[in-house]
């Protein structure tokens, strides 16, 4: 390819200073770092958010909250994690690290716009923290800030703490687009020698379709925050209707709140998009590797990652089943909705169908994946439940949505997070992560996160509502149902405590880990075989690789090892006693291109 | 093999609690019985599906797992499996949708017979509408809202005159009947949910949304809001009765009509449904209201009687045995009358309507009319008959207005300071002030809630529009669950 | 190759990428151009979705669109003007590119030069519109239509000014003479970004200011709140 021919004559431009190098650094490694440590800061706070909250519902009384805090800690929670966490992690973390690197190139196409992605993302964090400590406090309109209550009285933080919640997304949402017009310029112009599209790893695939996504969906959630903003702070009427409120005559009329809805969910779904389809390709190659064996249906797993993309952006609505729109519209949403369930199934089916007649290894990042596949399956069933539309209807707002909405975001992606970590961790330090340490926080996290929210399905099946501060006297809720909310109350702050943990164990191995092959997996892709581990700045040293076969050739017939690399051509991997049809296979597959 | 057996056990384990757990369908009230059969449905195809891959993928870690020797294979698809695959997925999808789609075609198309109410929600109660005898409800918009027409009803559409007005957080709907239910709010998003109907909706202000059920089982039922509305959200609750036809209609003829509630007041109005009630139900034929003697105990002055009952035993007559000798009127008879009387199942409003009208027949006690006098504020120290009564009234004020779901008389705090021991205690506000709570700052509190906030609480309180006589009511009933006194009484 | 290899890059710090940026790659696109196309997508999916708020938004009551004969922009004179030179500020940046490609250094200045007069005199003239709306008292939020108006016209121009800011940077290399080949790109690069605003505002126009039954009939289409 042409940029692989040019980066190979130009000079690098290395950084020299301490600042240049670990703060204004311009290397993709360095952004993904900033990125990943961030959202993790984060989350963490909003892991924090939620234990209080939890206390609250378990353990009503043993802290001192009132319910306006409870709705604060409710919202932020879940604002932290949709977006300041997962979106920034899969794509600012995960995405600057792994594109470059398994496309064979030096860095990003325009390093210095992915700098500045990074700086106006963590503004975006430091003003959503403001929130916390201005009059009023955080808004506590619930993560998905429905008008008119976001911004009116009886709603916590209507005033200081809406507006800096929505001037902190429009910040993100730019550092988002500056991020993704990297992550995607990237893929297209600045593949190595011989690497083609249907050559990447599925972590390019899934990241790639996830930031086009992210590219077209924010603006929705742009426009609606200038026109919330508008709203609140000039007087607008593009979602408040003639209204009064606790007993005021406001001075709006005519807007709607269903608007907002519309435009709110038309980037809400694609979002949580944007957090599975990375997710998605991260576990196909955590698969593949360290079960040796090729990812089952190459070509159909980017197909189905390309359709679910597509059909992200007609599903919206399945958000809105209950919330006053034309009813008929239920029938098309459903039915979209249902549809892309089928594309979600092949990739299930493929995990699983990968690791048939593999040869498995038990690694910490093989038992993420797997636990993984299982979480993913029951929560994306309950998403069949939620998708059609007269089932939704007794099930909307009420804790079947909470469980299925944290299994299918907050437990399977989180998996393959620490999974992912634990995967690249090598790479990334040159060091191993502890194994003990790995493997109980594996089990304390995969059993820990399955018994708080797959009985929780069943309370939403019951009728209790979600978003409540408090469940006394509700005949209808029986006795076992506050006890079980002590029970998911206890696994998570066990769970929550069990983190640090992991926490633990990426700040000790780093100066204590085993120190780390460059390869110890024995993978195939790219990013494993940089002449120095860690990488060094320009990744590849004076020639880029040349890449002759796909990403999953592993246990190749004929071949001398159980892995052949992308870039080992034929010749060197063919002995001379090859029969023809070995030499076909080892001449690596080449799933046709596009 | 700790993951494939992690693993069985956790599939196990969840099938063993889907078929033993205590928490599943509440017991349907509604005709959506069909909707609980769209559940299992799914919940059998998914859940097949789930164990199906689960088993799969069980075995496999167990065969696979590597071993010296152990090659994976190398197969980089199968186009085959992989179009057999989609197809059956696609069935299994069509067969959760096709049905689903059925049935919520029949949700979203309402039975020509159905008749209609409206549900208003506000934060952080519900109201309650029914058309009037001409079957048809009026007009309303927000700018018509007040004290007086909470609902904001146009007060110029004819056709809303006779629409009954419900502003107790109770509804009533008749067993058997499909009916619509109109939604509408006031301010902020709300949703209409019990859990025993299945169906539910959001209040959308602006807009009218709607849903429609046919209540099949008479009980007494929980609603719940069910759309996040602010800091009151997880306690605005109401209830809905299913009862039968005559029931609710009794209950329907005992709520004032819009036009009357306008004239009336709300406080009035409790007495005149009371001698509505009286008159209409012949309570009079046989309990005279004057003194004069007649077949039954007079109503006059009968608070705080000295009675004798038949057992020989003697009670003060107090609010409880009024109501109860409604509710069952030989309990507890009075000597010298003949125990003819019939038991009326009456409504707890209509008790208190009741109850109000019989007060307001005693001689020292407040006048019937809205524009009362004040001399209620003498009576509200010292135990007397009046003052008890006032309080009482004070008690109904505060339900009828919602008062008590922000603030309680037992202590706890709720959204709003607890009314138990706020007479008389020294309250400390945002701004740094303290005051004690007498009477004028009571009712500066009720009328101006915005003026002073007592520290550690939202300024939330929506302004109520009060006649003089409410607000005295409220005052007493506040000081009646205060210990407190202040100084020179 | 040299040239290539010492150029400062687009982006003011230093790295390896600026050979990336000249060189072919998706579709036989420099990737400068690809990014810019990238951009272009997030762009319109921004006002696509806002003007699709706006229709939703006008089939309620209140709605009163601003081209109605009794309201200021029945007469889209001043409109009309803004129009023709943004249509001719676009006209000079496609001169510019021309320019470019015969190499003539005075004509691509002159090009740059008229693009951005008239971009700045379009960009005045929508602040006079806009005084003239105030004037005569339609603010922002006395009705949904005049919030419309406003915050698109603000976000077009808004997007204007932002390239206004790349301009500057090439009239700078332009008039010194220096680094020829940013010049060139950088022209490439405004010429599409303000083609594809200018056709951007048409639509914009039509749908602020169009003949307000037309516009109504497509609000029809959109009738789903």
């Amino acid at each position: 390819m042409a940029y692989a021919d040019d980066a190979e004559h130009e000079e690098l431009h290395e950084p020299k200073s301490f600042w240049t190098k670990y703060v204004w650094s311009q290397d993709h490694k360095v952004i993904a770092i900033q990125y990943s440590l961030t959202a993790i800061v984060a989350g963490m706070v909003a892991l924090t958010l939620s234990a209080l909250m939890r206390m609250q519902i378990g353990l009503p009384g043993v802290i001192d909250m009132d319910a306006a805090t409870y709705y604060q800690y409710v919202t932020m929670h879940g604002m932290i994690m949709v977006i300041y966490l997962l979106t920034a992690l899969f794509l600012g973390g995960f995405g600057n690290y792994l594109i470059p690197l398994m496309c064979g190139a030096r860095d990003m196409v325009f390093p210095f716009v992915n700098m500045l992605s990074f700086w106006f993302y963590l503004l975006s964090v430091i003003i959503l923290f403001a929130s916390f400590f201005v009059p009023g406090g955080p808004s506590g309109a619930g993560w998905t800030l429905y008008p008119p209550q976001a911004i009116t009285e009886g709603t916590p933080g209507s005033g200081w703490g809406i507006i800096l919640m929505l001037i902190s997304l429009a910040v993100f949402i730019v550092a988002a687009t500056m991020g993704g017009l990297n992550y995607v310029t990237t893929v297209l112009q600045a593949r190595t020698h011989g690497m083609t599209m249907m050559r990447l790893p599925l972590s390019v695939w899934g990241i790639f379709v996830a930031t086009i996504l992210a590219l077209l969906a924010f603006p929705a959630l742009f426009v609606s925050a200038v026109m919330m903003m508008l709203d609140k702070t000039l007087h607008t009427s593009f979602f408040m209707p003639a209204m009064v409120s606790l007993g005021q005559q406001l001075d709006y009329s005519g807007g709607s709140p269903i608007l907002f809805q519309h435009l709110f969910w038309f980037f809400g779904h694609p979002e949580v998009y944007i957090v599975a389809l990375p997710a998605f390709g991260i576990v196909s190659d955590i698969i593949s590797v360290h079960a040796r064996k090729n990812i089952f249906g190459y070509k159909m797993m980017v197909w189905a990652i390309v359709a679910i993309g597509g059909l992200s952006f007609v599903v919206w609505a399945h958000h809105m089943y209950v919330s006053g729109m034309n009813p008929y519209f239920g029938f098309f949403f459903a039915t979209t909705t249902l549809i892309i369930a089928i594309p979600t199934a092949i990739k299930v089916y493929n995990w699983v169908l990968t690791l048939w007649q593999g040869n498995l290894h038990l690694t910490v990042p093989m038992l993420f994946a797997i636990a993984f596949i299982l979480t993913f399956v029951v929560g994306g069933m309950t998403g069949l439940f939620l998708g059609n539309v007269i089932v939704d209807v007794p099930l909307s707002d009420t804790y079947f949505v909470v469980a299925h909405f944290h299994m299918v975001m907050g437990v399977a992606p989180i998996l393959v997070v620490f999974g992912a970590i634990y995967h690249w961790y090598p790479k990334i330090t040159g060091r191993m992560l502890n194994d003990t340490i790995g493997h109980i926080h594996f089990w304390i996290t995969f059993i820990g996160t399955y018994l708080i929210y797959f009985p929780m399905h069943y309370l939403g099946v019951l009728g209790m509502p979600r978003r409540y501060y408090a469940y006394e006297g509700y005949d209808f809720l029986p006795e076992s149902a506050h006890d079980l909310n002590v029970f998911i109350t206890v696994v998570a702050l066990i769970l929550g405590t069990a983190q640090f943990l992991f926490i633990f164990n990426m700040l000790y191995s780093y100066f204590r880990g085993k120190v780390a092959s460059p390869n110890p997996w024995k993978a195939c892709s790219l990013e494993w075989l940089t002449p120095d581990t860690p990488p060094a700045h320009g990744n590849w040293g004076d020639k880029l690789p040349v890449v002759h076969r796909w990403a999953y050739d592993y246990s190749v017939p004929g071949a001398p090892d159980d892995f052949v690399a992308q870039t080992v051509s034929t010749d060197e991997v063919a002995s001379e006693s090859a029969t023809d049809d070995e030499l076909i296979e080892l001449e690596g597959h080449q799933p046709s291109e596009t | 093999m700790a993951i494939a057996v992690v693993l069985a056990l956790l599939v196990i384990g969840s099938v063993l609690f889907n078929f033993l757990t205590p928490w599943t369908f509440t017991p349907i009230a509604s005709n959506w019985g069909s909707i609980d059969a769209m559940i299992i449905i799914t919940l059998a195809v998914t859940g097949i599906v789930t164990l199906a891959i689960a088993v799969f993928l069980i075995y496999v870690l167990v065969k696979y797992r590597t071993r010296p020797g152990l090659k994976a294979h190398y197969q980089p698809e199968n186009k085959k499996l992989e179009w057999w695959l989609i197809g059956l997925s696609s069935l299994g999808i069509i067969g959760m949708l096709a049905p689903g789609l059925v049935v919520y075609n029949d949700y979203v198309t309402v039975p020509e017979e159905a008749h209609e109410f409206e549900a208003v929600g506000t934060q952080w109660r519900w109201m309650f509408r029914y058309p009037g005898d001409d079957g048809e409800f009026g007009t309303s918009e927000p700018r018509f809202i007040n004290g007086q027409n909470p609902l904001g009803l146009n007060p110029n559409d004819p056709k809303g005159q006779d629409d009954r007005i419900i502003l107790a957080n109770e509804l009533y709907v008749p067993e058997g009947r499909p009916v619509k239910a109109l939604l509408r709010s006031v301010d902020v998003l709300h949703n209409f949910f019990i859990p025993q109907i299945r169906a539910k909706m959001d209040l959308v202000p602006g807009i009218v949304s709607w849903f429609w059920f046919t209540p099949t089982v008479k009980g007494r039922y929980e609603i719940l809001c069910a759309e996040l509305c602010g800091v009151g959200h997880y306690n605005m609750r109401g209830h809905m009765v299913i009862a039968e036809q005559e029931e609710f209609e009794t209950w329907l003829a005992s709520k004032p009509t819009f036009a009357e509630s306008l004239t009336m007041g709300t406080m009035g109005g409790l007495i005149e449904q009371g001698k509505a009630l009286a008159e209409g139900q012949g309570c009079v034929a046989c309990h005279s209201v004057d003194g004069s003697p007649s077949l039954a105990p007079t109503w006059l002055d009968i608070f705080g009687r000295e009675t004798t009952l038949a057992d020989g035993s003697e009670i003060v007559v107090d609010e409880a045995y009024f109501r109860e000798s409604i509710t069952d009127p030989r309990a507890k008879l009075v000597a010298g009358f003949p125990p003819v009387m019939i038991a009326y199942d009456f409504s707890e409003e209509q008790l208190d309507a009741l109850v109000a009208y019989a007060r307001s027949l005693g001689a020292d006690s407040e006048t019937t009319e809205p524009e009362a006098a004040t001399d209620a504020t003498e009576d509200s120290s010292g135990a007397s008959d009046g003052a008890i009564s006032l309080a009482e009234r004070g008690e109904q004020v505060a339900s009828q207005n919602a008062c008590s779901g922000c603030h309680s008389v037992d202590g706890t705090e709720v959204i709003g300071p607890t009314w138990k021991d706020l007479y008389g205690s020294e309250r400390t506000f945002t701004d740094g002030t303290t005051t004690m709570a007498d009477e004028a700052y009571l009712r500066e509190s009720i009328l101006n809630p915005a003026a002073k906030i007592v520290e550690g609480f939202q300024p939330v309180m929506p302004a109520v529009s009060l006649t003089e006589e409410q607000v005295d009511a409220l005052v007493a009933y506040a000081k009646a669950n205060s210990s407190l006194s202040l100084e020179g009484e | 190759m040299n040239e290539y290899v010492s150029e400062p890059s687009l982006n003011f710090g230093r790295s390896y990428s600026s050979v990336a940026l000249s060189r072919s790659g998706f579709m036989g696109l420099r990737t400068e151009k690809v990014a810019l196309y990238i951009l272009l997508a997030v762009a319109s999916s921004l006002f696509m979705l806002f003007m699709l708020a706006y229709l939703i938004r006008s089939n309620v009551g209140d709605w009163d669109t601003l081209s109605q004969p009794w309201n200021p922009l029945s007469n889209r004179s001043q409109l009309w003007l803004n129009t023709s030179m943004l249509l001719c500020s676009s006209i000079s940046f496609e001169y510019a590119r021309r320019m470019v490609k015969s190499g003539n250094e005075a004509g691509i200045l002159r090009g740059l030069m008229l693009a951005g007069l008239f971009t700045l005199t379009f960009l005045i003239g929508q602040v006079t519109v806009w005084q003239q709306l105030i004037d005569q008292g339609y603010y922002l939020n006395t009705n949904p239509a005049n919030s419309f108006f406003y915050v698109l016209t603000a976000l077009h121009g808004a997007h204007l000014f932002l390239g206004l800011i790349f301009w500057v940077t090439t009239m700078g290399r332009a008039w010194s003479g220096k680094s020829p080949e940013q010049v060139a790109r950088i022209t490439d690069m405004c010429a599409t970004f303000w083609h594809f605003l200018f056709a951007l505002w048409l639509l914009l126009f039509f749908i602020l200011a169009g003949p307000p039954e037309t516009i109504a009939l497509l609000a029809s289409y959109c009738d789903i709140i």
